[in-house]
């Protein structure tokens, strides 16, 4: 099963992480496959390597998936890493990726939070696309 | 799962180097770090315990030009070869395209070889993919030992799957044998991308 991302599919993935960045205050912002691989990223990523911001992400949310076994939940949603000037948000995005958001401390995780829902609702149709096709 | 990304030109594969503890995985990708320039390369992430051993995983990407037109963009990994991390492992192997099974050559290591193998087998199968279905090739490290095994011991121990595959000697803590073993693994999980998409 092999993803492939066509221009529409970048042009309609961009639009939602343009939207999310907008919305939320957030510096940067990219949608990550499980395997930790980047399937969109907007934002600003100046000084940042973010093929292995993609692969920790992918690696912490992981590892926090299998935290929330221990404890008895299915899943955790969100994670939340907090910096003294930057801060990380990764969120579950439909069982297959997640979105992660890269924001200073002048942006509340609220906000963040609050508009990763809804980055999330408008993402997992395109998601969905993604992978039938893939299949 | 590898992505194909028609618009960006780009293709990204992942690779994942397995074996049993100490064997040999992580130096495999120092010994890469090294050795390729500076303008396809990031830097290495390791996630390592105080001992040297790898924790969660070690992650290299590279990039080549190995499919006219796009990008090819290799996401090496190593996982944590100690038996009892083997939930941390089992997230690292998700969505490999292709593995790189290190194996250590002294003969007192010959069983945790063979139990590793037979992790890999099982971890994947757990994930519902079968390893005769997925690219993977055969490093035998540490050739310069002196209690060496025989390399056809460990062709009859490791390489006895539904089919053979390529197997490699390999002393990584001098670099032998690591490009050898790249270039074949990038090689096939290329050629199988590219049948996938003819398909």
């Amino acid at each position: 099963m092999n993803i492939i991302i066509y221009e529409p599919d970048k042009i309609k993935l961009e639009s939602v992480l343009s939207s999310f960045i907008e919305e939320s205050g957030a510096r940067l912002s990219m949608l990550v496959t499980k395997n930790g691989m980047i399937l969109s990223r907007k934002g600003d990523y100046t000084g940042v390597d973010i093929q292995s911001l993609a692969a920790l992400t992918a690696g912490t949310f992981a590892s926090t998936q299998a935290l929330a076994k221990v404890v008895g939940e299915k899943e955790f949603l969100g994670v939340f890493h907090q910096g003294k000037r930057n801060n990380i948000y990764i969120s579950l995005i439909s069982d297959f990726g997640i979105l992660v958001a890269v924001f200073d401390i002048s942006v509340t995780v609220g906000i963040i939070r609050l508009s990763a829902r809804e980055a999330a609702k408008k993402l997992e149709p395109i998601i969905a696309e993604l992978i039938t096709r893939a299949k | 799962m590898a992505q194909i990304n028609i618009a960006d030109k780009e293709v990204t594969v992942k690779i994942v180097y397995y074996g049993p503890g100490m064997s040999g995985k992580t130096t495999n990708l120092l010994y890469i770090h090294q050795r390729i320039s500076g303008k396809n390369l990031t830097d290495m992430v390791s996630i390592a315990t105080e001992g040297d051993m790898t924790l969660y995983f070690d992650f290299l990407p590279i990039e080549t030009d190995v499919i006219p037109g796009f990008k090819a963009k290799f996401q090496l990994y190593t996982v944590p070869g100690q038996v009892q991390y083997n939930a941390t492992r089992k997230l690292v192997l998700q969505g490999a395209d292709g593995i790189v099974f290190v194996a250590d050559s002294q003969w007192s290591r010959q069983k945790d070889n063979v139990d590793s193998f037979a992790n890999l087998k099982e971890n994947l199968l757990a994930d519902g993919i079968n390893l005769n279905d997925i690219p993977y090739v055969l490093e035998y490290n540490k050739r310069d030992i002196k209690d060496a095994a025989r390399l056809e011991y460990l062709d009859y121990l490791l390489n006895r799957e539904a089919f053979k595959v390529p197997s490699f000697e390999a002393v990584a803590t001098e670099g032998k044998g690591v490009f050898e073993v790249l270039n074949h693994i990038t090689r096939m999980v290329v050629a199988k991308i590219l049948k996938d998409i003819k398909n």
